[in-house]
């Protein structure tokens, strides 16, 4: 009787470390989350810091094509449409330390999309306008806030729940901090943007 | 108030124990991430090298010396380009005299950075200074340009260059330029203005 009681306790404790080294090896953390962005949430209007800018959301606002023209005398370029609809964020950045660039620029919708920032293929459209007006493009320097805009692609349906994420840090904003800004597109008002849109928006390399 | 009192006389008794520990401890941390630190350093301008103003510093076998350093209105240079109302343009003016055998290709990849007292930075030449027109070469070794080809100094004789910021006015009278090579990270040279 002595020896299977103390059978049964052995068998208990070790189940029990078993359980106790399970447990831990769950607990502990995955890569992905030992990496993951240090999140700043804020709200149109609202200047967000992060660790390395500050970024104010201006207005947002769509538009079925875009074109760049940078001196009133230059010819604008031919207009970029785009199968779904492009959404314009108006913002203002400021470098808190060193220069910057958003080089993480994402328009995250509720269901789990992200759109990234119209980058390389404007910029081989090939006009100086889109490189001194796009912050995912234009080098932001200490003390000199930049006001520009960002361009993204998205579909129709998806304009309800929009939130944009930027960070100076590329390849997801890896252990940096990633701003994270409603746009306050609610249902009601992703059908009152979708019947103002502008037809061209021209992106002016001259303007302040 | 006798748990205090044996506490003491425990840790008074595993003193040795207790030193021992953190000595390994730090150098176990120590040992594995020193590669990490290296990495960390070797890519970034973390040892700066003062040069007092007017006196040259070496760095990658050339002596760099800090001539004048002018602030200009940008509303008198002809940017072509509407800049920050605050803002100013600073240039430094530079003299590099390499020593015979100098890697010229290692001197040639010099970065020119601004630096200010809360430890921000400043780029040299940002987009809005695309126009700018200095007279002056902004590389640091040579210039190419289209009808001269490339232009370099004689030997023994130093080559003269400049590097143009935008900076925030009030930023502009205390900030020091740095010059860079980014091989030679950590170390760089900051420069002390009259």
């Amino acid at each position: 009787m002595g020896k299977a009681r103390s059978v049964a306790t052995s068998a208990l404790w070790v189940a029990a470390a078993i359980a106790t080294i399970g447990a831990l090896v769950n607990l502990r953390m995955n890569y992905d989350s030992k990496l993951a962005p240090f999140l700043v949430s804020g709200r149109i209007g609202e200047a967000v810091v992060a660790r390395a800018f500050v970024v104010t959301v201006g207005t947002v606002e769509l538009a079925a094509a875009t074109s760049a023209q940078d001196d009133p005398e230059e010819i604008t370029l031919k207009s970029l449409s785009s199968a779904g609809v492009w959404v314009v964020v108006h913002l203002r950045l400021d470098a808190r330390l060193a220069p910057i660039s958003l080089l993480t620029a994402n328009l995250q919708t509720s269901d789990g999309y992200a759109y990234a920032a119209a980058g390389p293929r404007v910029q081989g459209a090939g006009n100086l306008a889109y490189s001194r007006k796009l912050l995912n493009l234009k080098t932001t320097q200490p003390g000199l806030a930049n006001d520009g805009l960002l361009l993204f692609e998205v579909p129709r349906a998806r304009l309800a729940g929009l939130h944009l994420q930027v960070s100076q840090a590329s390849g997801g904003a890896k252990l940096d901090s990633l701003a994270d800004i409603d746009l306050g597109i609610d249902a009601a008002k992703a059908v009152d943007l979708l019947e103002h849109i502008a037809p061209l928006l021209t992106v002016r390399g001259d303007e302040p | 108030m006798n748990v205090m009192k044996s506490l003491h006389r425990w840790l008074r008794a595993q003193r040795g124990w207790l030193v021992g520990g953190v000595l390994v401890g730090s150098t176990v941390l120590l040992w594995t991430t020193w590669d990490a630190w290296r990495d960390y350093a070797r890519w970034r301008p973390l040892r700066p090298a003062d040069v007092a103003a007017g006196e040259g510093g070496m760095l990658g076998g050339a002596e760099w010396r800090l001539g004048s350093v002018e602030i200009l209105d940008p509303k008198d240079l002809a940017l072509g380009r509407r800049v920050p109302d605050d803002a100013v343009v600073l240039v430094a003016h530079y003299a590099m005299t390499p020593a015979t055998g100098a890697d010229q290709k290692l001197l040639a990849s010099c970065d020119g950075r601004l630096s200010d007292a809360k430890g921000r930075h400043w780029e040299e030449y940002p987009i809005e200074l695309s126009r700018l027109h200095l007279g002056e070469p902004r590389g640091c070794v040579a210039e190419l340009s289209a009808d001269a080809g490339i232009r370099s100094a004689p030997p023994g004789a130093p080559w003269h260059f400049a590097h143009a910021y935008l900076v925030p006015s009030d930023v502009a009278l205390g900030a020091m330029p740095e010059l860079i090579l980014p091989k030679l990270q950590p170390r760089y040279l900051r420069f002390q203005r009259r």
